[in-house]
């Protein structure tokens, strides 16, 4: 519209005139802004690489079965695009001054799929399950904080005191101490909220509930075909209104290159890109203006062992991390798909810092460093690598790379079970893994990569210990104050970057393209964030 | 006859044996932990131990396995340790899937490969024969990997005639690409050995005797000497089934086809142990289920073949 | 009528020179005639010759010769067949690439025939005691198993690398190979002159080895030329699932299978090592073809 701030003697016809063009312009705009009101109706089709382990919350630990777990149930929080909390099943909450109390208003608008209404009890029975010795939930760490939460766990007590119903939409939850990423935490498939009704009529429900998901989500289970296809429908009664799509189906395509032909053929909505599907789609007219783009929250790294020779010495691990010309490979071989990394924290969690300088490509620094050390006539060790085309054409150039700085790295194809399993022996010299992020805070990318508490399984699976690091990450997880804790980050960050347990190399760019009807659809940073309920298709 | 049959079906038993102690003691050398896998990160080390009990890993290797032997015998032939499906409902709802892709590809196979085979055999020298010595070792030479997508893409994706993968209204078209490729590696290897087979008994006396005799060339060719080969191809066809049967792991993985080969590989890669037992003493099954068809097969085209 | 005499007394000696000759010689003449085999006998040895002069032929090292600004190129004139995701030269990796198929083609051949000689061998001659039954009930229990599972199974127990492919690519046909030579085994055994050789006090190892083997030289060739093929071609499907050469080597399979991401960009990454293996595999063929018939007793 136009603005009539100054006083202008404009004349009235001529007045008229302006108007009727704006009009005119009003009315030829229309149909377009009209075209954005999202329409209901049409069923989205994907596909996921594997068959889902589980659908019970209490058991997700994969990133397929976490992003289903949030379509069929909620959690307490939610996650936006950028990775920031956000109400769901609590519309709203309040944080004690010393930071151990948590009151959560619930709404009451809520129901599960089989028409049971939810309330606060729901949350405790929920959290009390995945904390159930029987239970054997493995993600018992999300909730464990709680005060009263390690006795309910070793049976010698019946419920958790931490946990306190104040009336059927307000629940209070107290931590044993501070611990800052609590609230992001309780976004994770952990917390989800599960029916208790539905739960107890099943003997076993480990077995016999995984597939028979009860929640509140935006989706219902309609069918699971396993190894072919899974299927849902709306939830006409979702709290915070119906989802725009009637149903998705999430077809089951482990092959990457087939997921992008079916994209092609037109029989799916969406599709990730590799590099090289990427650099086609976007020299394609047809394609190149529907692709979006996030940082993904991981970090790629080289695990060091620090437990034995030669990594031990943190002035090996520190040459390691100067024979890697990271930018190279992010502009060549990993071109848009990675980024190079230079500490831990990966861009769009707080306590990323943008002009953080790590390791570059330095060889003869390397060499200098190994000879401090003790190998004045170069290092040799081997590197376990997953077998994936990507991993090994990194790969292939970085062990050159190397031997440029005298260092002979060898290259060690395996599945990632028996590299799992050798880590938690500390069998290995190095292997290259990737972090994903299970909930958004830097905690995540600092706490179980480097505290001397989670050797093995529990994340350092270098096992690295070192006090300082253990102490300053113990004064992070309890620090309220949002700037003292991301100083306290950046402090944790430097002196990892100093002791250089693993060798950082890229923070991952997710790409993925989209067909032109599809509208409202964004990339989440969080795994699990997606609930696809703003997702509407223009058909 | 019947008894030899019987003997037969007898001696398989040792056999299904052999297979599952082997099996056995492969995956459980082999580093993997299925529980370590199942709990992902940061589970407590008490969760990992009663979980492990749970699925009765912690007992020693014979128990371990005698507990298995104990409930195949009686059908039951467990759970996956990842999903907690029982695996009898899995295969029930697999086995079908590998077997009509197994059924249309041997349909590819027998219809391009054998034809082949005795037209080269009977061409032998000329360019015919030429042209199909050459096209068959290309059909043994292009990895399955590169015809699938190939074929995805000029089917599934430019002419839309086909679906790319998956198994979507259930009819033929959802197995045409995948059994041509299957079908058309296995008939490259049908019409080679058909060929050498019909060369060496076109070669035999009592073929000159019935072409001195009179007879066409088509009868001779057709009749006579396809009856005496048929024995060979017979075989090797049962082989090539034997071994569709259980499961072109790499095909259904890239048409995404829910058959018993991709079952069986995405269990050796999760270290699903109860899968990957059930799996391969299934498949060696089937393997000894094929073999007996085949030699009933024999009985059938050859009167003088007599079992004792 | 002397003319027929005089042919009567051509085919007679020629008869007695027929007989006169080892079964190799004979192979050898025949073979000689078929110059289609001939051909493929050249190509073996020249495919043989490039793996072994490979150092000599190949303009650029094929493992450290990189450069990744320049990687994914087209055919040039600097890179013959083009450059790969690394910037390697893919001409040179093609030609070290002899070494790694041919070389687990052959080997694992070798293995097989190894097992299923040795094994079968064995099992002929003690046909009837437990060493056969045992050898038998094995034969048949490795065949009931998936091979591909097999191989991987391997794999997995003895860790990724070349000596495991040799292996676990071994396991595979030793069985046939070894009711074969049973087979054989059994039905010379008790001819005369193996019954003559004894009474001249031969060993029964010695027996083994003199009299019978050479009878069953010509399936034992067969498999090793006819299998190379299939090896090759296993090693290219072991590859997909990361079982195969480890990297950087250049084996033809793994090669094909990592040309795979970049099969728009660079699609001649996909046809030099297919054309490789599918030059090997048809020389072997065409080699194994014309042995066969040159072998066969029958054949005029």
């Amino acid at each position: 519209m136009l603005g009539l701030t100054e006083r202008s003697r404009v004349s009235v016809r001529r007045l008229g005139l302006a108007l009727s063009l704006v009009a005119a312009l009003v009315l030829a705009a229309a149909p377009a802004a009209l075209a954005q009101t999202p329409k209901y109706g049409g069923v989205w089709y994907g596909s996921i690489a594997n068959d889902p382990p589980t659908l019970d919350p209490a058991y997700a630990v994969t990133g397929v079965d976490g992003s289903l777990v949030a379509l069929l149930y909620d959690g307490l929080v939610g996650f936006d695009t950028e990775g920031r909390v956000i109400p769901n099943l609590a519309k709203s909450w309040e944080i004690s001054e010393d930071g151990r109390t948590y009151t959560f208003y619930l709404v009451d608008n809520a129901y599960f799929h089989n028409g049971d209404h939810f309330t606060a009890a729901d949350v405790k029975y929920s959290f009390e399950r995945v904390l159930h010795p029987a239970t054997l939930s493995p993600r018992t760490w999300v909730l464990d904080r709680i005060a009263g939460a390690k006795e309910f766990m070793a049976g010698e007590a019946d419920e958790v005191t931490g946990i306190r119903i104040i009336d059927d939409y307000t629940i209070e939850i107290t931590l044993e101490q501070p611990f800052a990423p609590f609230l992001t935490m309780l976004g994770m498939p952990a917390a989800h909220i599960v029916n208790r009704r539905v739960i107890e009529s099943y003997a076993d429900p480990r077995t016999e509930y995984a597939f028979n998901p009860v929640g509140t989500g935006p989706f219902m289970l309609a069918r699971y075909n396993p190894g072919d296809r899974i299927i849902f429908a709306a939830n006409e009664r979702y709290h915070q209104g119906r989802p725009y799509l009637d149903g998705i189906q999430y077809r089951i395509i482990n092959d990457a290159a087939t997921r992008i032909a079916e994209f092609e053929a037109g029989n799916l909505h969406a599709t990730a890109l590799t590099t090289d599907a990427l650099i086609r789609f976007q020299r394609d007219p047809r394609y190149r203006d529907y692709i979006l783009t996030t940082n993904d929250l991981t970090l790629y790294f080289i695990g060091l062992n620090a437990t034995r020779p030669p990594f031990d010495d943190y002035r090996v691990r520190q040459a390691v991390s100067w024979a890697v010309d990271r930018e190279l490979l992010a502009e060549t071989v990993v071109q848009y798909t990675r980024i190079p990394a230079q500490g831990p924290i990966p861009p769009g969690l707080d306590g990323y810092r943008p002009d953080l300088v790590g390791y570059g490509y330095d060889p003869a620094k390397a060499r200098q460093l190994l000879a401090e050390a003790g190998y004045p006539n170069g290092l040799t060790f081997e590197v376990h690598i997953a077998n994936a085309d990507v991993n090994v054409q990194l790969f292939e150039p970085i062990q050159l790379m190397m031997a440029e700085a005298g260092i002979h790295m060898e290259i060690v194809l395996r599945d990632l079970p028996s590299i799992l399993q050798d880590t938690t022996r500390n069998a290995l010299d190095a292997f290259y893994a990737s972090w994903l992020a299970d909930y958004p805070d830097a905690e995540n990318f600092l706490y179980p990569l480097f505290h001397s508490d989670n050797f093995g399984a529990g994340g350092n699976r270098t096992s690295f210990s070192h006090p300082e690091v253990d102490r300053l990450i113990e004064l992070a997880q309890a620090e309220t104050d949002r700037d003292r804790r991301i100083q306290l980050y950046h402090q944790i960050e430097d002196l990892i970057l100093e002791q250089a347990p693993r060798v950082f190399l890229f923070y991952g760019q997710s790409w993925v393209a989209i067909r032109p009807e599809v509208r409202g659809y964004e990339l989440y940073r969080i795994f699990n964030a997606n609930k696809m309920t703003k997702v509407w298709l223009d058909q | 006859m019947s008894r030899y049959f019987l003997r037969r079906l007898l001696l398989v038993i040792p056999v299904l044996i052999g297979v599952s102690v082997f099996t056995f003691i492969l995956f459980y050398i082999v580093p993997g932990d299925p529980v370590l896998i199942m709990v992902g990160e940061r589970a407590s080390p008490e969760t990992v131990a009663r979980l492990r009990a749970e699925l009765g890993l912690d007992q020693p290797l014979p128990i371990q396995y005698l507990n298995w032997i104990g409930k195949a015998v009686r059908g039951d032939l467990g759970r996956s340790f990842i999903t907690g499906r029982s695996i009898a409902e899995s295969i029930q709802a697999r086995f079908p899937v590998t077997v009509r892709l197994s059924l249309y590809s041997m349909l590819f196979a027998i219809v391009l490969g054998i034809p082949a085979g005795i037209w080269a055999a009977t061409h032998k020298g000329t360019w015919i024969d030429g042209v199909i010595r050459n096209v068959s070792l290309l059909g043994v030479c292009t990895p399955v990997i590169f015809q699938g997508l190939a074929m995805q893409y000029i089917f599934g994706v430019w002419l839309r005639w086909l679906p790319v993968s998956g198994l979507n209204d259930g009819s033929w078209r959802d197995f045409l690409m995948p059994a041509f490729v299957l079908g058309t590696g296995i008939a490259a290897y049908q019409a080679r050995l058909v060929r050498a087979v019909m060369l060496e008994v076109l070669g035999e006396d009592f073929i000159r005797t019935a072409r001195a005799k009179g007879l066409s060339e088509r009868l001779v060719v057709y009749r006579h000497a396809l009856r005496n080969a048929l024995i060979p191809i017979v075989t090797t066809l049962g082989g090539s089934l034997s071994s569709l049967l259980v499961g072109s792991a790499l095909t259904e993985t890239i048409f995404a086809l829910p058959g018993i080969g991709s079952y069986t590989l995405d269990a050796v890669f999760a270290r699903d142990l109860p899968v990957i037992m059930a799996m391969f003493v299934f498949q060696a099954v089937v393997f000894a289920a094929a073999n007996l068809l085949i030699d009933a097969a024999y009985a059938l085209i050859d009167p003088r073949v007599r079992y004792e | 009528m002397s003319e027929r005499v005089f042919a009567a007394g051509a085919e007679a000696v020629a008869e007695r020179e027929y007989r006169s000759q080892s079964p190799a010689v004979l192979a050898w003449k025949r073979l000689r005639k078929d110059r289609v085999s001939l051909f493929g006998l050249g190509l073996v040895v020249l495919l043989v010759l490039v793996a072994v002069f490979a150092p000599w032929i190949a303009p650029y090292d094929p493992i450290n010769d990189y450069n990744l600004r320049n990687r994914l190129q087209p055919p040039s004139k600097d890179h013959w067949l083009g450059t790969d995701s690394s910037g390697r030269d893919v001409f040179s990796r093609i030609v070290y690439g002899a070494r790694l198929s041919l070389g687990v083609g052959l080997t694992s051949r070798i293995v097989t025939l190894i097992l299923g000689v040795g094994l079968g061998a064995l099992a002929g001659y003690f046909a009837g005691t437990w060493i056969d039954l045992l050898i038998m009930r094995l034969a048949e229990i490795v065949d009931a198993l998936p091979s591909l599972f097999v191989a991987i199974g391997v794999a997995v127990a003895l860790g990724p690398g070349l000596y495991t492919i040799f292996i676990a690519l071994g396991l595979v046909g030793w069985a046939d190979m070894a009711r074969l030579i049973r087979g054989q085994v059994l039905q010379y055994r008790n001819q005369e002159f193996v019954e003559a050789a004894r009474a001249m006090g031969s060993s029964n190892a010695r027996i083994l080895f003199r009299h019978i083997l050479p009878q069953v030289t010509a399936p034992i060739i067969i498999t090793l030329t006819m299998g190379v093929a299939g090896a090759i071609m296993a090693e290219t499907t072991l590859s997909f699932l990361g079982l195969g050469a480890q990297p950087p080597a250049p084996s033809w399979g793994s090669m094909m299978n990592y040309a795979r991401a970049h099969i728009y960009q660079a699609p001649h990454l996909v046809f030099a090592p297919g054309l490789a293996i599918f030059i090997t595999v048809y020389a072997f063929n065409l080699l194994g073809d014309g042995l066969r018939d040159a072998l066969d007793p029958k054949a005029k």
